[in-house]
């Protein structure tokens, strides 16, 4: 097996090494764009941890204890995203790639098959990720001036393994859920996984919910910085995030012994995950490759009942604009990884729309203006990211999933201005919906001047990010895959994901102060003047959201009329 | 019908077309013959619209491609040398889809349909999604959408690629009856007897330039003259 891996490794590496240089001058001044944003996201990243770290040691005072929590909470949070995210992108890796076809008619081990494309998928995938945890891990030891020592130990001895187990967790849960789907059906399945997903989330921030943590370690004050986890369920604290956290907490404390128990357990459960992963793949990887081709082949899931199809529904649109809409609906609606990822982002929204009712009575009884500010900041952020996001996720591969059918529309009598535009229209419409569903549940006892400004917030931000997304898809699309996830995890998504958290970023710098003045007055009784600050960020946000608007209009329809 | 003027394309240094021009009338069945690289599907992607040219002009029936582009491409059937179609549609969907583009009514994409899953016989596969077709499948359902709008002008880019020697006949068959219904034919392939047995005008390109334009009796009676066969004219020629 050994001699197998290293080959099938060595042409991987072989074939990565090369380098596919393009000496056109959009491709310079794309590669040069790319560049550009990812070195000031690394910096800003280096920045942010650090300054996120005083905040919460020398502003807020909340000591090193909470501080480390907090960073428990956030390594949950992303070690479910890698586990999602490597279930999503391994099934096209895995079960859909070409090379999958020629290995497997190759007399190769099937664990072997399975590790290689693994590591490929978690290599790939990961990449742009390790460099900006590498950011936040150099701003984290800058701030507590820590030795060289820790940056190895940190990101190959704890961060490396971390996000290495959940991927693998990703992999074991997409064998899991093909097993399952071959006895009781695809639909019921993802049901079950949706639900034990939401529950453990639920049962995480329950047993862990950082307002309780502040509030049963605030009493100690000032004695802060000691380690406070017997206050929680010793469950909890074996949990691999917590692992992570505690690690880097025994670290700066000095506490080595605690650091090396740490680290050797993330370092066992790692070792342990990927073993069972390749004991599972020894005897199921091939199987299951057998079991996804029988359920895409089912004659059930893939006869059309042409009684049904909204194709022959009668309309009043042109039959152009009908067919365009049409097509985007049913394509849309019968590719599983685009209804699985919008489920988990429903699913994301009704958390957050559960639980939005409680963060505004929070709003409401906290104790300064500037808790009730930032916390207010916080549902912005969230809002106006899960825009960021659904436009990333769906907006961006557009172009690109129309695939080397595009030829089709490309050779049709149609203006090729209308299709943009029905794609815009289509785009614009449904997150600006979700994008006012959020802020109309997130406002119910708020304000309505904060209200009405969060909706023209909420316009300027889908009229910027939504074209800017769009256009950014269409400057790099790529017709050859047919994956929207791996379309949406490339460069042109991750360069595009970086300028949209700038806007994100400009808006919550602009909007800070008026907001905090608002609940400023509020709080100590004054009437806020809150229209007359708000007026410049509004014709400020205005501007850039009108030419980002007609600049990305102008770019997507240069793009759709290239040479194909 | 058909203008093709002083057409060129560059792709970086490479010159794809070098300024190439022919014409083609009502009824013409043109075989497009050339080696690989020698700028067949290059003239057939410009002519469908779906590469800009460097130089030159395409017009059919009057129109020009460059500035009626939505007239003349409602004049064109294209078929790629790739059958690509939207795998999540059935083919009678894809179908409809393309008859919605072409702006047809319903009524009328409904008689085209039946019309053209007669002609090149789809059968009860039609009603599947076409992710499980065999690329022959795939080939007849790309002929069928691009027949779909009854054009004037019918574009194919290595039609007989992937196709069983039955789904070949009916292809062949389809097109004998476009052109007998008036209908011209530019056919990109590399089948010379099939170009012998079906087209009645032949065009040979070598390197971006046209080297042979004329009638398949006269391609015939060249290479009567000095070759024993159509194989080793066409070698020779193209050398």
């Amino acid at each position: 097996m050994y001699k197998e891996l290293f080959h099938l490794g060595y042409y991987k590496i072989k074939t990565l090494l090369y380098l596919d240089l393009e000496f056109k001058f959009s491709s310079i001044i794309k590669n040069i764009g790319s560049f550009f944003v990812y070195s000031l996201f690394i910096i800003a990243f280096y920045l942010i941890s650090q300054t996120a770290i005083e905040l919460v040691l020398v502003k807020y005072r909340l000591g090193l204890f909470l501080l480390h929590r907090f960073l428990g909470i956030g390594f949950f949070m992303f070690g479910l995203a890698v586990t999602t995210g490597n279930l999503i992108v391994s099934f096209s890796t895995l079960y859909k790639s070409p090379e999958i076809d020629f290995l497997l008619s190759k007399p190769i081990r099937f664990e072997s098959i399975f590790i290689i494309k693994f590591l490929d998928n978690f290599f790939y995938s990961s990449s742009t990720l390790f460099i900006f945890l590498l950011a936040g891990l150099a701003g984290y030891g800058k701030y507590f001036d820590l030795s060289i020592g820790f940056y190895l130990w940190s990101f190959f001895i704890v961060v490396l393994p971390f996000v290495f187990t959940h991927a693998v967790i990703g992999v074991l849960t997409l064998f899991l859920f093909i097993k399952i789907s071959t006895k009781i059906g695809v639909k019921l399945t993802i049901l079950i996984i949706a639900f034990f997903y939401s529950l453990s989330i639920i049962y995480f921030f329950n047993a862990s919910s950082p307002l309780n943590m502040v509030m049963e370690v605030l009493p100690y004050y000032p004695n802060i910085d000691i380690d406070f986890s017997f206050l929680q369920s010793p469950i909890i604290s074996y949990l691999p995030n917590f692992l992570a956290s505690d690690s880097f907490f025994a670290f700066v404390r000095g506490d080595n012994l605690r650091v090396i128990i740490n680290s050797l357990l993330i370092f066992l459960l790692m070792s342990g995950v990927f073993t069972l992963a390749v004991i599972v793949a020894e005897r199921y990887y091939y199987k299951s490759y057998l079991d996804v081709l029988n359920l895409k082949f089912s004659k059930k899931d893939k006869s059309v009942d042409h009684t049904k199809s909204i194709f022959d529904r009668t309309t009043i649109m042109n039959p152009q604009f009908n067919s365009l809409i049409k097509k985007e609906i049913i394509i849309f609606t019968r590719e599983p990884s685009q209804i699985i990822h919008l489920a988990i982002m429903i699913l994301l929204i009704l958390l957050f729309i559960s639980g939005i009712g409680s963060t505004q009575l929070i709003i409401l009884k906290a104790v300064s203006p500037q808790i009730q500010t930032i916390i207010y900041l916080s549902i912005l952020v969230f809002i106006l990211f899960m825009i960021i996001a659904l436009s990333l996720r769906f907006v961006f591969p557009m172009l690109s999933l129309e695939g080397e059918t595009y030829w089709r529309l490309r050779t049709s009598p149609i203006d090729i201005n209308k299709i943009v535009r029905i794609k815009f229209i289509i785009i614009l419409m449904t997150t600006g919906s979700i994008g006012f569903f959020l802020m109309k549940f997130s406002h119910r006892y708020l304000s309505d001047i904060l209200y009405t400004q969060s909706l023209l917030l909420l316009l300027f931000t889908v009229l910027t990010i939504v074209p800017l997304v769009f256009s950014m898809g269409t400057v790099y699309v790529n017709f050859k895959e047919k994956n929207p996830i791996r379309i949406s995890s490339s460069q042109g998504a991750t360069v595009t994901f970086l300028l949209c958290l700038v806007f994100l970023t400009l808006v919550i710098a602009l909007m800070y102060i008026p907001i905090n003045d608002f609940f400023d007055a509020r709080f100590y009784g004054r009437i806020p003047n809150f229209e007359t600050r708000v007026k410049s960020v509004n014709i400020i946000l205005g501007v850039i959201a009108f030419f980002t608007f007609f600049i990305s209009y102008l770019i997507s329809i240069k793009q759709f009329k290239k040479d194909i | 019908m058909i203008k093709v003027t002083n057409l060129s394309k560059s792709f970086g240094n490479f010159k794809a077309l070098d300024n190439i021009s022919f014409q083609l009338e009502a009824g013409d069945f043109a075989a497009f013959l050339g080696p690989n690289g020698a700028g067949k599907t290059t003239a057939i992607k410009i002519i469908a619209g779906l590469l800009s040219p460097l130089s030159g002009n395409v017009s059919i029936k009057g129109f020009d491609i460059k500035s009626n582009p939505l007239e003349t491409k409602r004049l064109i059937g294209y078929i790629p040398d790739q059958p690509f179609l939207y795998d999540k549609l059935s083919g009678l969907e894809f179908l409809k889809f393309t008859g919605g583009l072409f702006g047809l009514s319903k009524h009328d994409i409904k008689i085209r349909i039946e019309e053209t899953i007669d002609l090149l016989q789809l059968g009860e596969w039609i009603s599947r999604r076409t992710e499980t077709y065999s690329q022959g499948m795939k080939q007849r359902v790309s002929i069928a959408s691009s027949l779909l709008s009854d054009p004037d002008f019918i574009l194919v880019d290595e039609p007989m690629v992937g196709l069983d020697p039955q789904s070949a006949n009916i292809v062949k068959t389809a097109f004998r009856k476009k052109v007998n219904e008036g209908k011209t034919i530019l056919m990109s392939t590399h089948s010379l007897h099939i170009a012998e047995e079906i087209c009645s005008h032949i065009i040979i390109l070598n390197e971006g330039k046209i080297i042979f334009d004329d009638l398949i009796d006269s391609f015939k009676s060249f290479q009567e003259k000095e070759f024993h066969n159509l194989e080793s004219f066409f070698l020779e020629i193209t050398r």
